[in-house]
């Protein structure tokens, strides 16, 4: 009988592990932008990734601000990676909390800005 | 035992997350004035409970014509778009697939509006789904061991056991924080959002006598110089925008439509020149409520035709509430009876009072001659009928 009430804490346990790893975001935060010329992808935290969609944009710049705090960094020109896809040169972020990020796309399409705001967990 | 309930005090500490920002939360409509096409109107967006669902869209009269809208609602997630034509009095039903950020555009002839909003879709907590689970497995527990003869002290104890855990959650869950609802921004951290800054200018650049113009207002971050795009819907408007002249004949009291990030516009004609006095109230996300002042010219000559109701005198105490009484039946309108605008001669003092039932109590702070003008919506129209109140 023991061994069923262990079994069943260990049940209870499993599906309360399940959510608490389901729930967590494992550090880094994801944002979809749609403008009438490019889609993007943003991953953060502690670096920035965006993935570029609909057309191909020939440079993609970031600038990052947190309200909250009253500051904001300076422009920075994201490096392709890869098809589409962008990556700033280092750690951006110099404090945790919720960071907007406005990303000012030119390509043949257009110029386009799109802004996302996103948890930045360090 | 002691290990599972420190798992959901971990789980609690997790799940917990800071209040909500101002945000259209779905189950509740989201109402914003407009000043569109020579009318006065108020937009209502009815929620989904569900996505995909249906937003409902319809727009109330208050003042003018009331010009039919054309919308286009545009997700800004993944940019799919669905368009609708809305009349005064109908109601235009909008397909939405997914909880997130959209954008609504309503025209009228060559005017524009893009309303930013948020669909929210409730979600349940985490931790209902742990007391049903308990109370579920208890039941099985139990019927299953009464059914096989195998009801024993074990099964007992099992059961008592997830019904203790179910029960526990239940006392506890007024305490729990509520979960954020899908499509929720990220949540700010409650410090707070600097100032506004705004830039107001008309085109032309000086608005002529009789003639239309637009009154532009650039709000800047106070601290950042970025755009503001983060106002939140107060008193049923992004903002609203008191323009009079510096003899008080001029009054009006609009509701400017958002044309960019940062960028608010309204149509405006003056039939008299001279200097115009701008108070734009607004309100950021997680901030408190802001009045920007500015000033304008208009040029060229008076236009006659219209005379302005006149000013009614009244008498007032320095520092003591004075009471104006509502003497029609009013309509609601943003939200309140009535509104009560107070300028002083000079134009460096402005404030706006709502009526509580029929009549507006305001105190004047200095003694002097203030302007006043009390307006409230009836079925036909929006009344404005101007005071003049010395205050010794």
């Amino acid at each position: 009988m023991k061994y069923r009430v262990i079994a069943f804490v260990a049940l209870v346990a499993a599906v309360i592990a399940f959510f608490v790893i389901n729930r967590s975001t494992g550090g880094t935060a994801t944002a979809t932008a749609a403008g009438h010329h490019y889609t993007v992808t943003v991953t953060a935290g502690p670096t920035v990734e965006v993935t570029v969609g609909t057309n191909q944009a020939t440079s993609v710049v970031l600038t990052a601000a947190m309200p909250s705090m009253g500051h904001a960094l300076p422009e920075a020109a994201l490096t392709r990676v890869g098809p589409g896809v962008y990556r700033a040169a280092e750690d951006l972020f110099p404090m945790a909390g919720i960071w907007e990020l406005t990303l000012r796309l030119t390509g043949e399409a257009g110029d386009e800005t799109l802004t996302v705001a996103l948890p930045i967990i360090n | 035992m002691k290990r599972l309930l420190s798992l959901v005090v971990v789980l609690l500490v997790i799940l917990a997350a800071p209040a909500s920002a101002h945000t259209v939360m779905a189950g509740s409509d989201m109402r914003f004035a407009q000043s569109i096409g020579g009318s006065e109107l108020t937009v209502v967006i009815k929620a989904t409970k569900r996505v995909p669902g249906t937003l409902a869209i319809s727009a109330e009269r208050y003042d003018g014509p009331g010009v039919p809208l054309a919308l286009e609602l545009r997700s800004a997630e993944d940019g799919s778009t669905v368009r609708g034509d809305l009349s005064v009095g109908g109601t235009a039903r909008l397909r939405v697939t997914r909880a997130g950020p959209y954008e609504l555009t309503l025209r009228a002839g060559d005017e524009i509006s893009v309303v930013p909003f948020r669909v929210l879709v409730a979600r349940g907590a985490a931790w209902e789904l742990l007391i049903y689970g308990g109370l579920f497995v208890a039941a099985v527990l139990l019927v299953g061991g009464l059914l096989t003869g195998r009801l024993g002290r074990g099964l007992t104890f099992a059961a008592a056991l997830a019904v203790g855990m179910a029960a526990t959650l239940v006392v506890a869950e007024p305490y729990l924080p509520q979960p954020q609802p899908d499509g929720a921004a990220p949540t700010a951290d409650g410090l707070g959002r600097p100032y506004v800054q705004a830039r107001v200018t008309t085109t032309p650049p000086q608005p002529i006598a009789g003639r239309d113009f637009t009154l532009r207002l650039q709000l800047v971050d106070g601290s950042t110089g970025r755009p503001v795009d983060d106002l939140v819907v107060h008193h049923e408007a992004l903002a609203h925008v008191v323009v009079t002249s510096q003899d008080a004949r001029y009054f009006r009291h609009v509701h400017p439509r958002r044309v960019a990030p940062g960028l608010l516009e309204v149509r405006l004609r003056a039939d008299i020149a001279g200097r115009m006095l701008v108070w734009a109230e607004l309100e950021r996300v997680d901030s408190g409520g802001q009045l920007v002042p500015a000033t304008f010219e208009v040029s060229g000559r008076e236009v006659s035709g219209q005379t302005p109701t006149p000013a009614t005198n009244l008498t007032a105490v320095a520092g003591r509430p004075t009471t104006i009484k509502l003497e029609e039946q009013t309509r609601p309108w943003l939200g309140m009876p009535g509104h009560l605008i107070v300028r002083d001669a000079a134009g460096s003092f402005l404030g706006h009072v709502h009526a509580t039932g029929r009549q507006f109590t305001f105190t004047f702070p200095e003694p002097g001659r203030y302007h006043a003008w009390v307006q409230y919506a009836t079925s036909e129209d929006i009344v404005t009928r101007p005071y003049l109140v010395n205050v010794s």
